[in-house]
């Protein structure tokens, strides 16, 4: 050993395993360390406490976040003021509607996994047939109280009326119906508007709704543009 | 701006809520911890400087509540809580399970850290702060900072040894010390 050696306290060495020292002073406890068994010692615990308590604690993020504090964070109060100060909901332009609906089964089939359109059925004989199942409302609470009640909303709701619908410790959203046309070939179709906050995530989607001649929904939820 | 600033809280629960469960050793208190330093924040939104970075704020403002709620408690009131500590992060299936029981005995390690040691330790190993940013979020100076994080991993990392030489990890010699 020659010159000085620096003292390996205990401040230093997990300064050191942390990564928070200058390159000089760090070469300098190397080179310490290796006449120091007992400061190896205290490294190796110093690591090995710090990747435990990372680990321990890693899962936290990945559950999904209750309700009230989403709640308590969004200030609901003063957003529910703002969003009824807001002109209304955007729409896409007048030719999107009735253009998707013309083409509501091509769209379904031929664009459903190129372009994340997401569609569901409301009447379970027609999911048989194979465009599109409800399979996520089946494991997912927040997108069965959606469906549940955006079919009520569809049936009963006048336009411009919301609804709001939550799952405990999932999330919660709003639907706010639309205009209501019928299409060249005389379907039925409502437009709406739903807002969704899951894992403390906000989606704007804009759907479309249409009446099948077994007076089911067929519906396609778009992501909504900005 | 209110929106945003709601917005940024509403993305910062997730990180918030962590630190909390560490603190409190709960997801019920930590939760509280979480809800309460979220209404502190927006009653005292002015007092926010735009700029500086808002998860720093928040996290002195959840231990500043958490101290409170410590002093309210008078200590000690605290239970363990040992059977929610064991479970609470089981994404089940993705652990093994002796990593599992490992990482319940490890919470409950920390647990038992003193409040201040705990407290820097989460900071640094768990959300990953730089010891100067922890040393502003805990309004101390940095030297305070390194001596109680080196105590509070130095008696950790002991404690899990420890918990390692008593426990045999692997499941035949669990058999084994059950039959004895």
């Amino acid at each position: 050993m020659n010159g000085k050696s620096i003292f390996l306290d205990q401040d230093l060495l997990v300064a050191y395993v942390d990564g928070e020292l200058e390159p000089e002073r760090r070469a300098a406890v190397e080179a310490a360390l290796l006449h120091d068994a007992e400061a190896w010692e205290a490294v190796r615990l110093l690591r090995l406490s710090g990747e435990a308590a990372a680990r321990a604690f890693a899962d936290v993020v990945d559950e999904p976040v209750p309700d009230r504090l989403i709640a308590a964070a969004a200030d609901r109060s003063k957003i529910a003021d703002s969003a009824a100060r807001r002109p209304k909901v955007r729409w896409p332009p007048a030719w999107w509607a009735p253009l998707l609906a013309a083409s509501l089964a091509a769209l379904a089939i031929g664009l459903g996994a190129g372009y994340g359109l997401r569609g569901l059925e409301t009447t379970p004989e027609r999911s048989s047939a194979g465009t599109y199942a409800p399979a996520a409302s089946r494991s997912d609470p927040l997108a069965a109280r959606f469906e549940s009640v955006l079919v009520a909303a569809l049936e009963k709701g006048s336009e411009g009326q919301s609804f709001t619908y939550e799952s405990q410790d999932v999330g919660h959203g709003r639907v706010e119906l639309g205009r209501t046309f019928t299409t060249g070939f005389g379907s039925d179709c409502r437009e709406f508007h739903r807002e969704e906050t899951r894992a403390g995530d906000l989606r704007r989607d804009n759907g479309l709704a249409c009446r099948g001649l077994d007076r089911g929904w067929t519906v396609m939820i778009l992501p909504a543009a900005g | 701006m209110d929106q945003a600033f709601s917005d940024q809280l509403v993305e910062l629960l997730p990180r918030l809520r962590r630190f909390a469960r560490g603190l409190t050793g709960s997801r019920e208190e930590g939760d509280d911890v979480v809800q309460a330093a979220c209404e502190r924040a927006l009653a005292r939104r002015d007092q926010f400087e735009p700029g500086s970075r808002l998860d720093s704020w928040m996290y002195r403002i959840m231990q500043t509540v958490w101290i409170d709620q410590l002093r309210k408690r008078r200590r000690g009131e605290i239970g363990l809580d040992g059977a929610e500590l064991a479970q609470f992060a089981d994404n089940a299936g993705v652990l093994d399970p002796e990593e599992r029981l490992y990482l319940a005995e490890v919470r409950r390690a920390i647990k038992r850290l003193a409040d201040e040691h705990r407290q820097v330790l989460l900071l640094v190993c768990v959300e990953g702060f730089s010891y100067r940013r922890a040393a502003e979020i805990l309004d101390l100076p940095l030297g305070t900072v390194m001596s109680r994080l080196s105590r509070a991993r130095l008696a950790l990392g002991r404690d899990l040894q420890k918990d390692q030489r008593q426990v045999p990890m692997s499941v035949s010699a669990k058999v084994v010390r059950l039959k004895r």
